[in-house]
């Protein structure tokens, strides 16, 4: 019978779309992944003019650890571009989702890797070397990312990775980084479990979960709110967070009420919001993101639900890639930020800031940041090594420290590899008919970043 | 209340949404899996001509645009595909959709946009005792009169006489002098017209950016297929049907409510396998 065929296929497609939709049941804070349905794979290509290959020949990876086996790991080199150097590129690949709701935070992460080449190439390479951008693009599965790294360590002889965004497909392809004598800079993915790995070629510029919740829990300590209620995207991750959340609030006296836990990818969040109200707590943290976290509040403010806190927080709920959409229902919440432009006050952040803003006609988020951070980062490894065997770049990264725009002296700590650095804690106010960060707390590294569990 | 006017508010958004796609089918024989980013264009052309005009400009003229899109998509495209194994066409479709998230990403941007309701519509309204947002109730209403117009359009009208009879049979009603091409342009049209109209009444309610076509889809998909393919009333009931058990599972059972729908699908198809309208002859 043709018409259960038909509805055969329609099952069979459904499920298939449903299949397509997750995120390896796994998503991060920064990019919690709510059902999509993306193109399984297409291919990028290297990025803009000033990333053209400095030679026609394209050199393997081997050729590259050949040339460099004899190089001792150094301090900063000071070394002039075109000096020692074998003059071999620095090949890097970033590999972002640029659909579905990870396309905000992959679009950023295109300029700032894009803009980072271009101003290593315009200043006249690094180490006396060409920087060339290989741009892959995933579907934000981990299956198709590990597929795509793959790509990157065997064909395009990119061993530095990065621009991979949830915490599910960096977690993915760490291993596969080794084995492929790659290194892998993760700027957007801050599972604990990233850390925890204490994979010796995975450097971390983004601060894991332990370390954001411990600065929300300072700015929560010094909240008005007595009671909260908590609602979280259901999985892995978001349940982590709301537990978390949960310890920090109960240990500075809080009352806290039954996690609320949402599907990700929810277009009618009323039945949660009459939940909510219920509860009647006089606080809120969430933990939603980007696009259910705009919906989430376009319907809250509809319900009058926001009204009854007085104090709103969350947990990356509201970042600048969400100011505009969100506005004026949010002013007050109070949050973390990785960066935020105009609090960080160093002359290669100026630099930065204004070529990305001349670049790109907006300011730079902490997306671009922590990836601008990780180029620079790379960079001054490759230069400390003199070399780019991703070895002796790996030692040269653990031990050294450099100049980034979060300021001089900077460097990643031995064993987790976790770059030391603070995570902000503010709340947003209106300025200029806008939404601004405006900062109350700066724990330090040393305060906040979870203890290190690497041997 | 509030949980049955929840459940009711979005399968109203879900019934405009739906019911094109249901028409379409039942016409042309083509389950059109880029209906998702028609719906997303009108979001995003709503949050455009709002921002230059006003919200009931844009209510009006969006569907009108999407439906011209729709006349376009019929001779260009759709009137191909007709009589193609309806795999095949879905996936030529799906493919579509996946072409036009670049586009509006090139048009709009990756960042998310949001479109805040007319003041008119702001704030909350008590009805039978209870207080619920203005703007819900509109999309509530709205919804249930554009269905009602179609279903008296499709019952009282000629061309609507002549859809209803292609959608039963398209050979014999083509055979009876019912011009085939000239009722599917309506159709699809029309169908397109309703994606728009859904899309602009979703704008103020959640985050407008390019993957919004594909959240809404399955919902779409499982209305239809309940429904029973191709009908416009087993789709509208199944889309009503759709919002009270989601939200009745996200209230009762959270952890039940991402499969309460599905397990929904299964359950009709296992008891009706031509969904809740019944046999048709294809």
């Amino acid at each position: 019978m043709r018409a259960r065929s038909y509805l055969a296929a329609m099952v069979a497609l459904s499920l298939i779309l449903v299949g397509c939709g997750g995120n390896g049941g796994e998503a991060d804070d920064t990019a919690a992944e709510p059902a999509t349905t993306d193109p399984a794979t297409t291919s990028g290509e290297t990025g803009d003019d000033a990333a053209e290959p400095a030679t026609e020949e394209t050199p393997t990876a081997d050729d590259a650890s050949e040339g460099a086996t004899d190089e001792e790991p150094a301090e900063a080199s000071d070394e002039e571009p075109g000096g020692e150097s074998d003059g071999e590129p620095i090949r890097v690949a970033i590999i972002p989702t640029l659909t579905g709701t990870f396309a905000a935070v992959g679009s950023e992460i295109v300029l700032a890797a894009e803009l980072a080449v271009e101003n290593a190439n315009a200043a006249g390479g690094i180490d006396g070397r060409e920087v060339e951008l290989v741009q892959l693009e995933s579907d934000g599965q981990p299956a198709t990312t590990l597929s795509l790294v793959e790509r990157a360590l065997e064909d395009e002889n990119a061993p530095f990775i990065t621009g991979i965004i949830s915490s599910a497909e960096s977690l993915a392809i760490q291993d596969r980084v080794v084995e492929g004598d790659g290194i892998f800079l993760n700027t957007t993915s801050s599972a604990d479990a990233i850390l925890a790995a204490c994979n010796e070629r995975t450097f971390s510029t983004i601060p894991p979960n332990e370390q954001i919740l411990n600065t929300i829990g300072e700015l929560i300590t010094e909240s008005e709110a007595e009671s909260f209620s908590i609602i979280v995207p259901d999985y892995a991750t978001g349940r982590e967070q709301a537990a978390g959340f949960a310890e920090r609030a109960e240990a500075a006296g809080k009352t806290v009420n039954e996690p609320i836990f949402v599907p990700l990818g929810t277009t009618e969040y009323g039945p949660q919001i009459a939940q909510l109200q219920d509860q009647g707590a006089d606080g809120l943290f969430s933990v939603l993101f980007g696009g259910d976290a705009i919906a989430f509040t376009q319907q809250a403010e509809q319900f009058g639900l926001l009204e009854q806190y007085t104090t709103l927080s969350g947990y990356n709920f509201v970042i600048e890639l969400t100011f505009g959409a969100q506005g004026e229902a949010v002013e007050g919440y109070l949050g973390n930020f990785n960066y935020y432009a105009p609090v960080i006050d160093t002359p290669l952040n100026d630099e930065f800031v204004s070529t990305f803003e001349a670049a790109n006609g907006a300011q730079p988020t902490f997306v671009a940041a922590n990836v601008y951070n990780a180029f620079q980062s790379l960079f001054a490894g490759v230069e400390a090594a003199g070399s780019i065997e991703p070895e002796a770049v790996a030692e040269a990264l653990r031990s050294t420290t450099f100049e980034t725009i979060l300021g001089p002296d900077q460097g990643f700590r031995e064993g987790d590899q976790l770059f030391q650095r603070p995570e902000f804690g503010g709340q947003l106010v209106l300025a200029d008919g806008g939404l601004a960060w405006e900062q109350l707390v700066t724990p330090t590294f040393e305060d906040t970043a979870p203890e290190m569990s690497c041997g | 209340m509030v949980h049955l006017l929840n459940g009711l508010t979005y399968g109203a958004l879900l019934m405009v949404l739906a019911s094109g796609l249901a028409m379409m089918y039942g016409l042309r024989g083509v389950m059109n899996l880029a209906h998702g980013t028609l719906y997303m264009f009108g979001a995003y052309l709503g949050y455009t001509v709002a921002g230059a005009t006003n919200f009931w400009v844009a209510l009006v003229t969006v569907p009108l645009l999407l439906a011209i899109v729709g006349l376009v998509l019929e001779r260009i495209a759709l009137r191909r595909l007709a009589g193609r194994e309806v795999l095949e066409v879905a996936l030529i479709t799906l493919g579509a959709a996946l072409m036009l998230e670049y586009v509006a990403l090139y048009i709009w941007g990756a960042v998310d946009l949001s479109l805040s309701p007319p003041e008119l519509l702001s704030g909350s309204s008590r009805l039978l005792g209870t207080t619920y947002p203005t703007y819900r109730l509109f999309v509530l209403v709205a919804g249930f009169a554009i269905m009602a117009g179609l279903a008296l359009w499709l019952q009282r009208s000629r061309i609507g006489l002549f859809i209803r009879a292609a959608s039963l049979d398209r050979e014999t009603a083509s055979m009876l002098g019912v011009n085939i091409d000239r009722v599917s342009l309506v159709v699809v049209g029309l169908a397109t017209g309703l994606a728009g109209a859904a899309g602009i009444l979703a704008a103020p309610y959640v985050a407008i950016n390019p993957g919004m076509w594909s959240e809404i889809l399955i919902p779409s998909l499982v209305v239809v297929v309940v429904g029973g393919l191709g009908s416009v009333a087993g789709a509208a009931i199944a889309a009503l049907g759709y919002g009270l058990v989601q939200t009745a599972g996200a209230t009762l059972v959270p952890e039940f409510s991402l499969i309460a729908p599905f397990v929904a699908l299964i359950a009709v198809l296992a008891l009706r396998p031509t969904g809740l309208a019944g046999q048709r002859v294809h």
